[in-house]
Parts: C-alpha cells; structure tokens; sequence
C-alpha cells in the first residue's frame, strides 16, 4: 500500500500539471513522464539516474520532431522520479508521439507519458482510440496485471534492468530517422 | 452516526493507476455512486463494492460519490475515498 505521503505527491503532480496547463495561454500542452514501475522499483534510487536519461531522450525526441519544448524540469518526489514539459504543439500530436515512444522504444517501454491539454483535460489513448497499453512483461493489458499484482517484484526488475541497458541515446536518434 | 456531505470535495488523480474520488453535496440522506473504470469489466463490481463499504463505514450520507479509476490497486481506492469523505464532511 503506498504511504499517504506518496498519495499526496501524486496529487501534488497532478495539481502542479493543472497550474502548467492554465499557463499555457489556450495552446500547446502539458507532458509528464514517470518511470512504469511498481512503487518499491520506482522510487529504488539505483533507478533514479535511469529515469533523468530516459526524461533527456524524451526531450530530445520532441526537439527531433520539431515540436518546441518551453520549459522543462526534472525531480523526485515521494511518488519516485518525474519529468514535467509545457510544450508548443497541438496535444494531439504530442500524444501519438509520446503513444510511439511508449509502444516501440526499450527506454519508451518504462515511461509513463501522460499529456494534458491547456484547459487540463487528459488526452488518452481510448481519446485516440487506440488499445489499453500492453503489460511490461506479458502481452495482457497491463491496467489488468497492475491489480491483479499478476507478476513479481523479481520479474519486473528483470525485465526493467535489461531495458534501461538498452542504449537510449542511439534509439532516440533511430525514432527520429523512423519519424522522418 | 451519519456524516452529511458538507462541501464539494476530492481526492486522487487521473493518472495510470490511480483513482479521482468527487463528493458532491446532494438532498436527503441517499449515496449516489457513479462508477467510471478502464478496468469496469472486470472490476466494476468490485469497485461499487468497496466504495459502498467505505462510505456505509464512515457514515456518508447525502452525497454524489463518483468515482474516476485509472486501473488503481484497492488499497489506493480505500485510501482516496476516506480522504474524499474526509474532505467532504469536515
């Protein structure tokens, strides 16, 4: 069960989101990234320095696509590691190309991009009509193993260690050679 | 004893794996849940369960409980909707 502080953090996170989409002056959209790991992985700090890369490789990747970053800030809370973007371009846009980093890249695989747009509205993937997203491990729906707690701590970390050893600088130019 | 719903309140979020909890205020003495869930299939029966629980154990009364979930484990649901009734009924 995840302390009360970390249920405040999150809410914290979401009311720091709102107060980013109201300051973006009716346009562009709001980017969160945190690590898609069971709470006792996420907030490991061996995973900390992992979580700024895979942040750095996001931004890059919307600099590669184009779309210009406003402002950007990295930090831990009790809720693990996270990454906030106010971003110029349409939230549509912003979330099939976070959806392609998410669904196709090692280091994509263990973020969590959420995107909101400037009247605070989430844009999902049922809003793109896409499918729920698929399980770390299986090919289930991951919403339905998270509370099913259907696989181990073990497992996880397993599966994580070999992805974030995967190199994320060279598969956030290769994304940009695949967008082009 | 019975805690009227006093204000407008909320606890939660719509991230991954979380759940948005919304108290509002209504006439007589009645809950009225509304259940919203990417996991309904599977859990809406469950999730209408523990809220009921929840808010029969805590005395909630005259309110409109909605309920937000984003796929959140059932301890984050208990814990979001004692915050919310707390919220609601101080």
């Amino acid at each position: 069960m995840p302390p009360n502080e970390v249920l405040k953090a999150r809410e914290a996170r979401w009311a720091r989101r709102l107060k980013m989409a109201a300051e973006l002056n009716n346009e562009g959209a709001v980017v969160t990234f945190t690590l898609r790991l069971p709470f006792a992985l996420r907030t490991s700090p061996l995973y900390r320095d992992n979580a700024c890369k895979i942040f750095d490789a996001l931004i890059q990747t919307f600099t590669l696509e184009r779309i210009y970053v406003a402002a950007k800030d990295f930090c831990v809370s009790p809720d693990g590691p996270e990454g906030y973007a106010a971003v110029r371009a349409d939230p549509i846009q912003v979330k099939k190309l976070a959806l392609h980093v998410e669904d196709n890249y090692p280091w994509g695989l263990l973020a969590d991009i959420d995107v909101m747009d400037h009247k605070g509205s989430p844009i999902g993937r049922s809003e793109l009509n896409r499918q729920p997203r698929r399980c770390l491990i299986c090919s289930r729906e991951a919403a339905l193993c998270v509370v099913e707690r259907r696989h181990s701590l073990e497992e996880i970390r397993s599966r994580a260690n070999s992805l974030f050893s995967s190199s994320i600088e060279a598969t956030a130019i290769g994304l940009y050679h695949a967008h082009s | 004893m019975s805690k009227n719903a006093l204000k407008e309140a909320a606890a939660g979020t719509l991230e991954s794996s979380d759940v948005l909890v919304t108290i509002t205020p209504s006439a007589g003495s009645d809950v009225d849940l509304q259940v919203e869930s990417i996991v309904i299939k599977q859990y809406g029966k469950r999730i209408q369960s523990v809220a009921k629980e929840v808010a029969s154990n805590l005395g909630l009364s005259g309110a409109k409980l909605r309920i937000q979930d984003r796929g959140a484990l059932e301890c984050t649901l208990r814990a979001r909707l004692e915050t919310a009734i707390e919220r609601a009924t101080n």
